[in-house]
This record gives C-alpha cells, structure tokens and sequence, in this order.
C-alpha cells in the first residue's frame, strides 16, 4: 500500500487517499468478479465453523444447536491418540517438507541441463504419470515391491544374504517408505511449475554469463536458482500452512496397527474412528484446529521471510 | 335461518379444528377410520422411495417402477442417494433431505436418534395391523415381534418398521482344510465326510459336523508348515493365513475359547468386552506361540481380507475359514477364499468341520444378530402424511411380504432370471443382460432387507440350505456353538450407541495395535495384559461398560 | 552452453541422464502395470507378484466397464466440466491475480488476507451443500464448476509471477494511454504464458480427477462425470462391505477384482495419456522452449 507521509495535512491526506484509489479503479473492477465469487461459495457458507463449538444435532440445525463448552477441544486434548497422531502428523510432514520439497525443484533443476530434446520430452511426460494413479492403486504395487517374500527389494538384499524384511510392518522403515513413494508420485508433476518459472528467465542473462566463462553449474547457482527463488519462497509458505495434511489418502492405503505408533495421523485416527460421518461437529473442531496452526505457521513464516526479502505472499 | 348459520359456523369451525389436526401431523391421535380402506388407491400420490439397495443407480421410469406405480395409483420419485456411502448417508442426513421412506446401509444414526432428532415420524400399530396384515403376522410370529423399534413412553406407536435377517440364522462362519495335504499327511477327518455337492467343484469339498480340538489344530498347523504337505519339496506352506482388516480368520479360535470379538459377556462375576476378557487372552497367547512356531503367513500383517483371499488361491495356504455360502459355492462368493482355489486348481480338496473345540470343551462362532434375526430399520421420514403412510405401508407389504411380489426381486423368471437349479427349490440368477440391481429393470430398488417366508430359499442355493439343515442352523448347533453377548440393548433403551460412536476410535485403535503386536510377538501378554486393560478401561471402556449393565440379558431376551 | 559443442555428452550429462533415465523407469512402472492387468484374466490378475506381460491378453473387464456403466456419456460430462471448468479458474485466478501483484494497489493486503483466510477457513460440506441446494444448482453441472472457480493457492501462484514481470514495458504502455485491461491483456498475458499453461494444466487435472461434488451434487445419471463411476468400480463396490457378506444378492463378483479396477483406471488416464503428446506440443512452447535458451 502506499502510505501518505505522516507530516501531510489530514484532509489533504485523505483526499490525496481517495484519489488514489480512484486511479486504481480498473483494478477494482477486475477484482469485482473473484471477490463475489469468494463472497458466495467460500465466506457464504463459512457459518458452518460454528459447530465446532457445538453439539450438532441434526433436526435443530446448525444455529439452534446448543454451545457445548469447548467440549470437542477438551476432548480432543484429553485423547492420548489424538496427541500421538498430532506428533506423528507433525513429524511425517517435517519430514517431507523437508525431503519432498526441494526434490521436485532439484529435479527441475536437472532436466533444465539436458539438452536432448526428444528425452527431455518424453521423461518430462513419463514423470507426471503416477500423479493420475490412486493411491488405491499404487498401493497395491507398492505392497507387492516390498514384499518380503516375493518384492523386488528383497530379492536384491537377499543376494548379499540378508534375511527378508517386512518393511510395511516395520516402524523403522514406514516413514522412510512414506517419504519415499511420496516423491515417487509427485516429483514430476511438482516440478511443472519450476520448469515454467525457469522458462521465463531471460536468456540475455545466460548469454552474458557466457561471455564471462561461466560454468552450467556457476549458471545455476547465479541465475536459475535466483531466478526461480521468489516461486520457492511461496510455496514454501503455502506448504508450511498444509502442515497439519500428513497425506491421508497414501497413509490410510498403506498402512496398518503394526505401524500406527508411527504412521497414525490425525486424518486418518479422525476417518478410522467414523467421526467425519457421525461427529460432524468434532470433525469441524478438529479441521478448525489443523487451519488455524496453518494459518498461524503462515503468518510466522512470512514474517519472518519479509524479514530478510521481499518476496512474502502479503 | 338462524339454524343454518349456527350449522354453518360448526361445521366452520369443526374444519378449521380438523385441518389443525391433520397439519401437527405425528403428534395428534390418526383417526385410521378416516382414511382410505386397504386396497382404495383413488387419489394419486407422490412418494420417495428408497429401499436397502437403493445405491444410486436407479433409472426413472424402470420395469418395476412402472408396474408399482399403475398397482398403487403412485407416483414414484426415485431416490438417486448412494445409502451404502456413508457421505452421502450423511449429508443427507445432516441437511435433512431425506426419501419418504429409508433403510440406510452404510452405518448412520440409531433408530431412536433418527426421532430423537426430529427427522422421522411414528407409525401406529392400529395402521400397521390395518395396511400390512403380512408384515403385522410376521411380527406376531417371531419374537419379539412388536417389542422391536417401538417408540419411546408408547405402546401403539413404532419409530420403524423392521426387518427379518432370516439368512443371518444360526452359524455363518466354519472352519476348512485342505484335505488333500491331510490325506497326504496322512491325517484323518474328525469324522465321517461326504461331499457337499456332486458337481463344478463341490464334489471336491467335503463336509462333516465333527471338529478337531484345538491341539488337534495346533498339530496339524504344523505339519502344514513344516511336513511338506504339497509334496514339491520346499518349505514354501503356511498353515494359517490371517488378514489385517477384519477378524474373521479367528473366528473358531476365538469360539474355541468361548469368546467372540465385538460382544461382551459375563467374567468372574462382572461383565466385560470381549477384548478384555481372560479368554481373550488366553486366545490371544495361543495365537501368538502359533506366530511364533512359524504357523502363520509372516506377510499377514500387510494382507488386506481380498489380497488374502489371491493369496490363498496361490494354493499355499492349509486353513482358512469360510461361511456356509461359500463352500457351498454361492455365484457371489467365488473369487473368495477357499473356494476360489477349488475353481483354480482341479487336485484342490477341501474338508469343511465343525468350529474347533477349546481346552474347556468351548465351541462355536459368534452369532451375526446379537439376539433375535429380527433387525433393521425402514424408516418413514417426518413429513410423510398419514394418507401417504398407509400408501406406503401398502407398498411395503406387498414388495416384502407377498410372494407375488418376486418380480420387484427377480423380474420375471424365465424371462428375466432363472433358476439356478430345480425351480422352486434354488437360488433366482438374475440374467447377464439385465442390472442385478436397480438400472433400468429396478430390481431391488424398493426392497427392504428382510426375507420372511419363502424369500430365503431365491437367494439361497439348494446346497447351503442343505447345509444349513445339516449343521448351522441345527437346534442343537445354535443352543449349542452360537456365542452371543451376554447384555444387549436390544430395544434401544440406553446411551451405549452414543457412546460407543464417541470412544470407538480410541478403543477400537488400543485393541487392533495390542492384538496385532501381541500376535507376531512384539508385546509380552501377560507382562502388558493389565495396563492394556486398564487403558481400554480409562478412554470410555468403562463408561462403556457400567451403561451396559442397564441393558437387558440377552438369556432373559431369548427366554422371553 | 552455446560455447559447447553440441553433439558432445560431457561426464555430467551422462550421468543426470543415467539418473533421469531410471527415475521415468520407476514411475512407468506402475502404469505398465496397471495396463497390463487391464488386459488380463481374471486368473493372471489375481497372481500376485510383478506382471510384466499378460499371458492371455482379454478385453474382458473394458467389456465389463462400457456394458454396465455409462462411461460414454460420463466422459462428455467430464469433458464440459474440465473445459468449463478450467476457463473459469483461469478467468479469475487472471482477475484477481493482476491487480493483486500490484504492490502500490490500496488495501492489497487486506484484500490479500481476505482470500487467504477463504483458503484456510471452510464451512464444511453441510453449509456447502445447502448453498449449492438454495441456488438451485443441484443436480446441475454448474453445480461443479462453479464452486471450485475460486482457487487462492492458484490466485497467489500466478500473482507471484506476474510480480516477478519486468514492470517497464507496463509504464511505457500506459503512458501510451493503453487501458489496465489492453495491458493485461496484450502485454502481461503474453508475457506469462508458461505460468498461465501450468494453472490451466493444474485446473484441467483437478476437474479431471474430482469426484467429491460430483458425488454429492449430482444425482441425475444423465450428469455423471467419469471419476464417480471410477470410485463405485474402486471402492464401492469393494466385495468386503461388510453388508455385502451376507447379503445375498446375486452381484456378478467375477470380474470385481484387479483386472477391472486396472482397467477402469486405464478408461478414466488414457484420455490424458492420449492427448498429452498433443498437448504438450502447446506445452512445450510455453514451458520448455524458454527454459532451453541457455
């Protein structure tokens, strides 16, 4: 926003505001039509948050249903598997932030230094590939690959006569597998929107890095990477606001009572329990909970990246 | 003159009375004499149906429809809701846009908070005896009977109508063996064996309603696994072959020790879940010395019931347990395990024994209703007026109680479906051609689940009846083998379904982890046993608990 | 990398291909998979362990598919919904994204935050659901598109790159009195095409795959889209209901296994697998062309 100096008239200041704005006029009007659109389908129906303060019954409605107290809140803190499943969302989402994320840029990174064009095509095309299968689907594959009596994986560590592992049933190596498949399905189709940042990059720059004998890798770490930096940053931030999304679909396919110590998440202790069918209001309470230290984490790390840069998302 | 006013006001004012009447709806006394006699169907109406199949693949305007609408002068809308989807059951409930008429499948609201919450209406006895005179003689026939769904402080007014799981009687679970391994083996059946049927496989599986004792099992467990029984020379069999998702592979074990999973039941004087219970345990550690032994497929753990039922096709595998339908080779049950292998492989043999008997003579299975086959709710949503009611009550008896009414399940035999077998004595096939289901024949479609009478025997093939007179459903089998709980709130009476929706994920998600990781021997029973207990105990269990002791016990409800 | 000789492979570009190479092994692996198991028995698709190649190829469970589902006229739905769909988004994530990278714009924050909070903050199905009932969209195919047509984390995507555009040619325009919308039109949209192409391929795969409102707005089979058939033919109909195991009715379990879960999924991607190729012609040019000028 521009701000009017703070030694300006107050009159003046005001007018000079709502002159301003005045000038911004086509910028409003192009603002009218997504701002209505959000008015009605998101904020129209955002009522609904209310009974996660309440004890919903269907036949008085949402605004008649009586106040409970924070009732859902305490319980959901009173529940030792709730907090487990808290800890466990937490940290497979750590985890991933932490491996996942840069992967697909890395990946951008790579296929941007291929100059082959028909390979390129082709494995850009083929990566995307498991983003369209289920993971109804792919877990089934991923059973069988790690599978202790017919996987591949051991197989391969049964020639250097290493017993079979049943990995899926091991707590030490479910989250690794979670990570793991996890970049396996997305990779590809995460890295889009790199390589199309990477293509607005004038090549003016890399024609004058040229000139002055740099390296591909110089070329990367000085141009690209910097380049690309300002589309990181943000979803960056957008992912740490999904932090509470573990990756239901994948875990709730995968896995099983041997692993819950450390694959339950809230998503799936929520679904296993009936509670998005039959407790509506807890289930709101809980999603209530996982948006607002979304949006917590947000703002936190906004600020402390306006901190540094501008490339925040306000 | 005079008079003719005075009349006229009174007869005014007697209109304005009635029609205040008839708008408060469920809550004024239903002057049955009032509306239309059974059979008067000259005013035309509009009804929702939906029925307990009605999984929105209805076509508007199907074979079945047309004809229920010309018989009772109606108008059917169809309901295109999913009611096996439990988000759609859901929403619709939460929204309140319900049918006229539901019986949801996928799992919802218990019958008393569908009133409870304002969302269905009562009906009358006096309607039910007058408009369902079939429905009404089931009733009076099968304890019992009218005590099921009625509402609350109300001896003439029922919250739903109800259902007869006729095909839940008895025993539906048994255990099987390969009994071409025992032969090879060397071992004998339990007693004497013939074959269930003479044939497309059924010559190959053999019955008797002996049972081997549990040492017995444990024996023959063991030399599936260890003794070669395939005779290929490698150690690559399994005696058990469990899954993860559903308990059913321990069914008998579990009976042999005189415990079914999901009930409760009388120890020591007080009463407990299952799950808690010292059989249970000793279950449980029976189990995990057999992990231990190496009788169990070490991949079970990560075996869903389906990739059970491939693996087990694989022909590895030495027992399994199946239902009655199963290895009576029912057309919907042969991609399942057991049978699945008898199609797959013509040297498979299987032989089908009475649940094993427990240490303390124990035998049997847990029982799929409870208390009575009476079960099941048909729901009548609140605004349906008592002029539609005795419409639908009409409806309801012919399609689910009339023999006649055959074609709304099978169309017309000969044309749309054929006998499996003999006529008259085998299961309906619905042909290849036409939906099993709902589409645009509408079979199915406003049906309720229940099978009084004959309804048994179309869905049934002539050799799981036989079966099922042979051994599962034998009185002395059910008096005997058939473990149901000892309290249940049969009539709704108490909180516990409330209950139970708010603490089944913490309990639920304490005894899958402890049963598992106490199987394949990560937990030390007996070392952990009380604090599991005491866990199960301290996140609902016992809030649990102490309302079931208000229900009713189930020995009263049976003597009754 | 002009100063290199182009038919050379330094040490380098060997081994970032060897890796992308079995990288795309990996991820075609289960689409191999899946297509052979479309195309097999019964019996080889309950095999377990790696299949490589059917041993009796069969259409059995496409004929299965196409006989007992309306797959036709789901895919036409599918069809209006993506391409409806997908415009819609892209109109106002354009709308709301233009003015929204304008740094000196009056209240931009706050308006900023405003969809930010819709992002987060949801009413749940029920108050979704009554919405769509009281606007009279029910069984409506707007009924999927227009919900959906809000999409912040998309709105703050492109806005960033609009940001991220070299803000000199815009000056020089106005000052030769080109209006906002010629400008965004003419200049800025032009200028953004990679990012416009991968917002258009993010709605188009969303519409694509959504089943949910499907599911729950449209009752009308005459309206179905391809995903809801999808999901009855891979969860729903999952023979482990436990209602299904003893309800007797005579469902045709045969064919109720892998092979047509496998090709139910190979009915509901090739389509994209298909048209990719043609596609990724357009995709390319805004993408990869660019990224290649190094």
């Amino acid at each position: 926003m521009q701000k009017a100096k703070s030694n300006d008239n107050p009159n003046q200041t005001k007018h000079a505001h709502w002159k301003n704005v005045k000038k911004y006029t086509p910028f409003y009007l192009m603002l009218i039509l997504p701002v209505i659109m959000l008015g009605v389908f998101s904020y129209g129906p955002m009522y609904g948050i209310i009974i996660a303060f309440k004890d919903f019954s269907p036949g008085l409605g949402m605004w008649r249903s009586p106040w409970n107290n924070f009732d859902h809140f305490t319980r959901m803190f009173n529940d030792f598997l709730f907090l487990r499943a808290l800890r466990n969302t937490i940290w497979i989402s750590l985890l991933k932030i932490i491996i996942s994320f840069p992967a697909p840029i890395i990946f951008a990174l790579l296929l941007n230094e291929v100059r082959q064009m028909t390979f390129k095509k082709i494995t850009q095309s083929v990566s995307y590939l498991p983003h369209f299968m289920s993971w109804v689907i792919l877990s089934s594959m991923i059973v069988e690959v790690f599978s202790p009596q017919r996987g591949i994986i051991n197989y391969f560590i049964g020639l250097f006569g290493v017993e079979p592992i049943h990995f899926l049933a091991s707590k030490a190596a479910f989250v690794p597998i979670l990570v793991g498949t996890d970049i396996w399905k997305e990779l590809g189709y995460a890295a889009i929107i790199y390589l199309a940042t990477m293509s607005a990059i004038d090549p003016g720059l890399y024609e004058a890095a040229d000139m002055d004998g740099a390296n591909r890798f110089h070329k990367m770490i000085h141009i690209t990477i910097p380049s690309i930096m300002p589309m990181i940053i943000v979803l960056f931030i957008l992912r740490l606001g999904a932090i509470l999304n573990a990756g239901f679909d994948q875990i709730l396919n995968l896995y099983n009572p041997m692993v819950y110590e450390v694959a339950d998440i809230i998503d799936t202790y929520v679904y296993r329990a009936g509670l998005e069918q039959f407790q509506l209001d807890y289930a709101t309470a809980v999603g209530l909970f996982k948006n607002i230290v979304g949006i917590l984490l947000i703002v936190f790390a906004n600020m402390l990246i306006r901190r540094k840069s501008e490339h925040g998302i306000w | 003159m005079k008079h003719w006013w005075k009349n006229m006001l009174i007869a005014l004012l007697a209109a304005v009375i009635a029609g205040c009447n008839a708008d408060s709806g469920a809550e004024s006394e239903v002057d049955v004499g009032e509306l239309p006699e059974p059979g008067d169907f000259s005013d035309e109406l509009s009804i929702q149906l939906s029925g307990s199949w009605t999984q929105g693949n209805i076509e508007d305007n199907n074979w079945v429809q047309q004809r229920l609408e010309e018989m009772f002068n109606i108008e059917i809308v169809n309901s295109k809701m999913d009611t096996w989807n439990a988000d759609e059951v859901s929403l619709a409930v939460a929204s309140g846009d319900l049918p006229d008429t539901f019986s949801f499948t996928a799992a919802s609201l218990s019958t008393q908070e569908f009133y409870q919450n304002d969302l269905t209406r009562t009906i009358p006895r006096e309607m039910i005896e007058k408009y369902a005179p079939k429905y009404a003689q089931m009733l009076d026939e099968t304890p019992p009977g009218w005590e099921m769904n009625k509402a609350p402080d109300s001896d003439d007014e029922y919250l739903a109508l109800t259902g007869i799981q006729s095909h839940t009687e008895g025993l539906l679970w048994t255990s099987t063996f390969r009994l071409d391994w025992l032969e090879e083996l060397g071992i004998d059946p339990p007693g004497d064996i013939e074959p269930v049927g003479t044939e497309g496989g059924l010559e190959r599986i053999y019955f008797t309603d002996e049972a081997y004792t549990l040492d017995e099992l444990e024996e023959i467990l063991r030399a599936f696994t260890f003794d070669d029984p395939n005779g290929n020379g490698k150690n690559d069999t399994y005696g058990l072959l469990p899954y993860n998702d559903q308990l059913h592979w321990m069914n008998t074990i579990m009976g042999a020790h005189g415990v079914a999973p999901g009930y409760n039941l009388e120890e020591d004087g007080e009463i407990k879940a299952a799950e808690i219970s010292n059989r249970y345990k000793e279950a449980l550690k029976r189990l995990a010395k057999w992990y231990d032994m190496g009788l169990m497929d070490p991949e079970w753990t990560t075996l869903d019931v389906e990739k059970a039922w491939e693996k087990y096709q694989i022909g590895n595998t030495g027992y399994f347990t199946a239902q009655r339908s199963y290895v009576a080779m029912e057309d919907w049950t042969t991609m399942r395990a057991p049978q699945n292998l008898i199609l797959a492989d013509e040297e498979a043999k299987l032989l089908v024994t009475a649940p094993e008997i427990g240490p303390d003579g124990d035998q049997g299975v847990g029982s799929w209703m409870p208390v009575t086959t009476l079960g099941q709710s048909y729901h009548i949503s609140k605004d349906v007026t008592d002029e539609e009611l005795a419409r639908i009550l009409q409806i309801f008896d012919f399609v689910n109680h009339d023999d006649e009414a055959r074609w709304t399940l099978y169309g017309e035999v000969g044309e749309h479906s054929e006998w499996q077998g003999e006529p008259d004595e085998s299961a309906i096939i619905i042909n290849d051609e036409y939906p099993a289901e709902e589409g645009d024949m509408g079979f199915w479609a406003y049906n309720f689940r229940t099978y009084p009478g004959e309804r048994l025997t179309w869905l049934t093939s002539q050799y799981t009846l036989e079966l099922m007179d042979k051994f599962f459903t034998r009185d002395d089998v059910v008096e005997n083998m058939l473990i149901r709980p000892h309290r249940e709130d049969l009539f709704e009476e108490t909180h516990i379904t409330e209950l139970q929706q708010r603490y089944s994920g913490q309990l639920d998600t304490i005894v899958e982890e402890f049963r598992m990781r106490a199987i394949v021997g990560e937990i030390d029973i007996d070392q952990e046993w009380d604090s599991y207990v005491q866990n199960w105990l301290n996140n609902g269990g016992q809030e649990i608990l102490d309302e079931l002791e208000k229900a009713p016990l189930v020995s009263d409800l049976l003597s009754e | 990398m002009k100063t290199e000789a182009k038919g050379k492979i330094t040490l380098f570009e060997f081994l970032n291909m060897t890796g992308i190479f079995l990288f795309s092994i990996a991820v075609l692996y289960p689409f191999w998979n899946t297509f052979i198991l479309s195309f097999s028995d019964a019996e080889q698709a309950s095999n377990l362990g790696m299949n490589l190649w059917p041993e009796n190829w069969t259409t059995i469970a496409y004929e299965y598919i196409f006989t007992f589902s309306n797959v036709g006229i789901a895919y036409l739905n599918t069809i209006w919904r993506t391409v409806i769909g997908t415009l819609l988004i892209l109109l106002i994530t354009i709308l709301a994204a233009y003015p929204l990278s304008r740094r000196d714009l009056p209240y931009r924050n706050t308006i900023t935050i405003i969809f930010l909070i819709a992002m987060f903050f949801s009413g749940g199905i029920i108050p979704d659901y009554l919405l769509v009932r009281n606007l009279g969209l029910l069984d409506s195919r707007w009924a999927l598109v227009l919900p959906s047509a809000v999409n912040v984390f998309n709105i703050i995507i492109m806005r960033n790159y609009f940001m991220t555009l070299d803000k000199g040619i815009e000056e020089s325009a106005i000052m030769d009195g080109a209006s906002y919308f010629t400008i965004l039109r003419k200049i800025i949209l032009p200028l953004s095409k990679p990012v416009v192409v991968t917002i258009a391929l993010w709605a188009a795969v969303f519409h694509w795959n959504e089943w949910f409102h499907a599911m729950v707005y449209i009752q009308d089979d005459t309206k179905e889209v391809l995903q809801t058939l999808v999901r009855d033919m891979l969860i729903n109909v999952s023979p482990t209901a436990e209602a299904a195991q003893v309800s007797g009715t005579g469902q045709n379990t045969d064919l109720l296994l892998s092979n047509v879960r496998a090709a139910t999924v190979m009915v509901s991607i090739g389509p994209i697998i298909l048209v990719y190729p043609f596609a990724q012609k357009y995709f390319i040019k805004g993408i990869m062309i660019g990224s290649l000028k190094g």
